[in-house]
């Protein structure tokens, strides 16, 4: 420990100019008042320039340092003055890195000492618009670290010249390219929920600056104690730690990046979003992972059979029988249109390359032959029947932006408004137009309008014939070709759910004066003169309406809470409403339908068919997603483990 | 009772041995160093002479752990100097070949930071030697003279009281005045405490006067590895006229002294030999056709050019 002070003071008394030099930038502008452009905001510009200057010192002298310290020595054969004195290797590599690191920031805070003293520490705190310590000393110290390191290691590698430096340029190239394809799978796979912020910047800056900093520590250590004063010896020292220590840190973290990425549907810990295709037995879920941190996948999985793909997906559509599904997938860092056959034992992703944007609608036909993307006000449709390469059947440009797109039959695009909600789409708006494109005929008919006071959201029927609108407790049936209202379903239920069902039939489930309430409308009522039957399922705050498990029977959860907890999860009670009589009975506890989201993933909504097996699905409360036979009330759990 | 044993075993020791050391650059073919192995004994003053390249430095670097050989091994009082260096340096003074010391520290500052890390030093011993050689104790480093510097570098290395001084070529380009300075310092030194010297260096005539054994190196091989008044004791160089005998060759006559360089002269023949003796001298000059025999001794300085073929500075002989 002496001999690293003895070391490192030597260091520091031999640049000690640069501490006055920062006491200097560092005093300067306490005298920004008497500039009489800056009077008004001295204070400002004071903390400002200072937190410049701080900044650039702080990464600034690392460099400069880290790049002339300890290799200028070797270079200029200078080190061999250390080591003919009764000095450990060690030392004199610590303490020419404890007194570079101790210069760096010395000066750095010396740039701000005056300010600090002038105006103490309100000059610099995030209130002022400036500093949070604890983040800041966090991020600096292990930062400036990395920074004197990373240039002592380049500076080694450009000036000690042996060989080394040509398979130094490629490794460093490989592992550079490695380590973003590693790190980049793992918060692709949400092995780190960045997004979530459940760790303060400070830690994070820990975590990526320190494998990296004991990597290079341990690189310029061995460096330095096994090639000593020989520069060849020295820098091959140096790389060799380097690529060997990098390697394998880069083995663990390729296996946990295999680990995190190779998983099957049956890794899921719990489904947290569920998409159902209309018809047949895929589904595409999405949630946690057995231990894998917080990293989430994405499947296409069939409920039949089991068999399952892993795919990150963000908008899907499927035909209508359900076997062909399209959907944005990553492809060349770009979200292009993937078509798929789900019942194909292959099963190979065909990539469209259509791009897509976020806020961009696809579709897909009944046969599922032909797609269909409506971005902005660009509506574009695809032949994808047997081709890698979609061919190019129509483009269209609309006068204003499409919100849903849907196939009414093969030759058909039904296109219907886009949900706005901001100023200048209020009652005094134009109407949304609804219009039918024609891809045989290539024409454009507008075949309606829809009074944008009427809705925030538009939802279709599968078949294309109804429009359903909402705005806040107001849920109406539009015709779905012209628009024409054809009866106002609800205006007293907070946040109505409506489902078709078989025989022409609907219903619309919601909570009213903490009562839940299913209204049923069957064939031939749903007018504006016609009143539903009414169904009182008893208290609940929260309701989910799923399908029609069987003919006519509707399942409905019911929750007393709100909120969405653990308490709330495990208190849903599942019922079964029969439509034709408005019998009520008793489900298990604890399940909700599968499709709850189906209202916000698609502008379509499920088909009005009885017994399907998306309509058999549920989610427990511990969010498995599980098959339950509505005539036996047996259930089996396909996905997901207990809490 | 065990260090004491330990302490007289290593008493016995050779300070200095290289064993089998083997030295090789990058992609260099021919090795810098070709198995060198040597030893000097305690209180003995070693010169290891060679002209520039012949390998002296790389010896150095590797006899004070500075270096890692290819092959082979440097021990210091009997311990491996690669794996032991830090402490062995303890014991030792080095003046390197080119001055190493950071160049804005004064003489007198580098006194300060080295009583900092030696278990044992005499900086005032530093300050009278630096009076003593007129270099200015506050002047940075880098802003002395050559020659300043070399002196500063033998104060230093002689404040630690070492046992061992390892001087490589201190003396190179010095002027004649601080290389007589540098000399006169380093023989009182000797006299004073009989430590014991490995020194390179191609100045044959300064080290001449204090070396009790020598080396020659050259292109990285040891010529020759000799008590200094042994060697000189069986090298002369011969002058006789010779009259040629019908029953003997030219120059047979010189068998008996293993001559190294015979050259024929217009008064007769001039010969420097490695393997004189008085008894020898008598029975050749007795010789038919030998005549006007003489014999005179070598400086060490013509024993090398004969010996490696060229003068230390570097000037084919």
């Amino acid at each position: 420990m002496r001999a690293t002070l003895a070391v490192a003071a030597r260091e520091i008394a031999e640049r000690k100019v640069l501490f006055l030099g920062a006491l200097v930038l560092g005093i300067l502008p306490l005298f920004f008042p008497l500039i009489p452009g800056l009077r008004g905001n001295s204070r400002d510009a004071r903390t400002v320039a200072v937190l410049l200057v701080t900044a650039a010192i702080a990464v600034g002298f690392p460099l400069a340092l880290g790049a002339t310290i300890l290799v200028s020595d070797i270079a200029q054969k200078r080190l061999a003055f250390y080591f003919s004195r009764p000095l450990p290797s060690g030392s004199i590599w610590a303490g020419k890195l404890l007194g570079a690191l101790l210069i760096s920031a010395g000066c750095a805070l010396l740039t701000m000492a005056p300010v600090f003293l002038v105006e103490s520490a309100g000059a610099f705190s995030s209130d002022a618009g400036g500093l949070n310590w604890r983040v800041f000393l966090a991020l600096a110290l292990p930062g400036v670290l990395v920074l004197f390191l990373a240039a002592h290691a380049a500076a080694s590698m450009a000036r000690l010249r042996s060989r080394w430096i040509v398979i130094d340029f490629f490794l460093t190239v490989f592992f550079a390219v490695l380590f973003w394809f590693l790190l980049r799978s793992l918060v692709v796979a949400g092995f780190w929920d960045i997004s979530a912020m459940t760790h303060p910047p400070d830690w994070v800056a820990w975590w990526l600056f320190l494998p990296l900093a004991a990597v290079l520590l341990v690189a310029s250590y061995v460096q330095i104690a096994s090639g000593r004063t020989d520069a060849a010896r020295s820098h091959g020292a140096l790389s060799a730690t380097l690529w060997v220590v990098l390697t394998l840190l880069a083995l663990p973290l390729g296996g946990l990046a295999w680990w995190v990425n190779a998983v099957t549907p049956k890794d899921l810990t719990s489904i947290e979003e569920i998409q159902l295709a209309p018809r047949g037995s895929w589904v595409r879920v999405r949630g946690g992972l057995r231990l894998r941190g917080s990293a989430k996948a994405s499947f296409f999985y069939d409920t039949e059979t089991g068999r399952s793909m892993k795919r990150r997906t963000q908008k899907l559509d499927t035909s209508a029988d359900g076997k062909r599904a399209a959907y944005t997938g990553v492809s060349e860092r770009k979200w292009t249109i993937h078509v798929m056959a789900l019942d194909s034992t292959e099963a190979p992703a065909i990539d469209t390359h259509v791009e897509m944007g976020p806020l961009a609608q696809l579709a897909l036909s009944p046969s599922g032959r032909r797609l269909a993307t409506a971005d902005g006000a660009t509506v574009a449709a695809y032949d994808v029947a047997d081709s890698v390469n979609p061919k190019h059947i129509a483009l269209f440009r609309l006068p204003g932006d499409v919100g849903g797109i849907v196939f009414v039959d093969e030759d058909t695009i039904r296109l219907f408004p886009r949900f706005e909600n901001g100023p200048g789409h209020g009652k005094n708006a134009e109407p949304s137009r609804i219009a039918n494109l024609s891809l045989s005929s290539k024409k454009l008919l507008m075949t309606g309008a829809l009074d944008r006071s009427l809705f925030s959201l538009v939802r279709l029927s599968a078949d294309g014939r109804f429009l359903v609108a909402s705005r806040g407790k107001r849920l109406t049936l539009h015709d779905g070709r012209t628009g024409v209202l054809l009866a106002t379903l609800s205006e007293d239920l907070e946040s109505p759910k409506l489902r078709f069902l078989s025989g022409d039939r609907l219903v619309v489930a919601g909570v009213a004066n903490g009562k839940a309430v299913l209204k049923i409308f069957l064939e031939g009522e749903m007018t504006e003169s016609a009143p539903p039957r009414l169904v009182d399922m008893g208290p609940a705050t929260s309701l989910i309406l799923g399908g029609e498990v069987a003919a006519g029977r509707v399942a409905v959860a019911l929750n007393p809470f709100r909120r969405n907890d653990e308490r709330a999860q495990r208190a849903w009670k599942l019922a079964f409403v029969d439509v034709a009589t408005g019998a009520v009975s008793s489900g298990p506890d604890g399940l909700v339908p599968a499709d709850q989201f189906s209202w916000w993933f698609s502008p379509t909504l499920p088909p009005a068919e009885s017994g399907s097996p998306a309509s058999g699905l549920f989610l427990d409360a511990s969010s498995r997603l599980v098959r339950l036979d509505p005539a036996t009330g047996a259930q089996t759990v396909l996905l997901g483990r207990s809490k | 009772m065990i260090r004491s044993d330990s302490h007289s075993q290593e008493f016995s020791l050779p300070v200095v041995e290289v064993r089998r050391l083997l030295v090789r650059y990058g992609g260099n073919p021919s090795p810098t160093l070709e198995e060198i192995s040597l030893s000097v004994p305690r209180g003995s003053v070693y010169a290891l002479l060679g002209r520039n390249g012949a390998g002296k430095s790389s010896l150095v670097r590797c006899l004070l752990g500075q270096q890692k050989p290819t092959a082979g091994s440097c021990f210091l009082f009997g311990e491996d100097v690669w794996k032991h260096r830090a402490r062995l340096m303890a014991r030792i003074g080095v003046v390197p070949e080119d001055p190493d010391a950071p160049p804005s520290m004064t003489a007198r500052q580098l006194s300060a930071f080295c009583a900092r890390i030696y278990p044992a030093w005499d900086a005032p011993s530093v300050e009278s030697c630096l009076a003593r050689f007129e270099v200015p104790a506050g002047t940075p480093y880098g802003s002395l003279s050559k020659g300043q510097r070399a002196l500063v570098a033998l104060a230093l290395a002689l404040a630690s009281s070492p046992e061992l001084l390892v001087l490589d070529d201190p003396t190179l380009g010095l002027d004649a005045v601080a290389r007589r300075a540098f000399f006169d310092e380093l023989v009182g030194e000797l006299a004073d405490r009989g430590t014991t010297v490995l020194l390179t260096s191609h100045d044959l005539a300064g080290v001449e006067s204090m070396a009790t054994r020598v080396g020659f190196l050259k292109g990285g091989r040891l010529l020759l590895d000799e008590d200094l008044e042994t060697l000189k004791a069986r090298f002369r160089r011969l002058r006789y006229a010779n009259e040629q005998t019908e029953d003997r060759e030219y120059g047979q006559e010189l068998s008996a002294f293993d001559a190294v360089k015979v050259k024929v002269r217009g008064w007769g023949v001039e010969a420097i030999v490695s393997n004189y003796g008085d008894e020898a001298f008598t029975r050749f000059s007795a010789l038919e056709g030998v005549v006007d025999a003489e014999a005179s001794a070598l400086s060490l300085e013509e024993i090398f050019i004969a010996v490696a073929g060229e003068t230390p500075a570097g000037r084919n002989a």
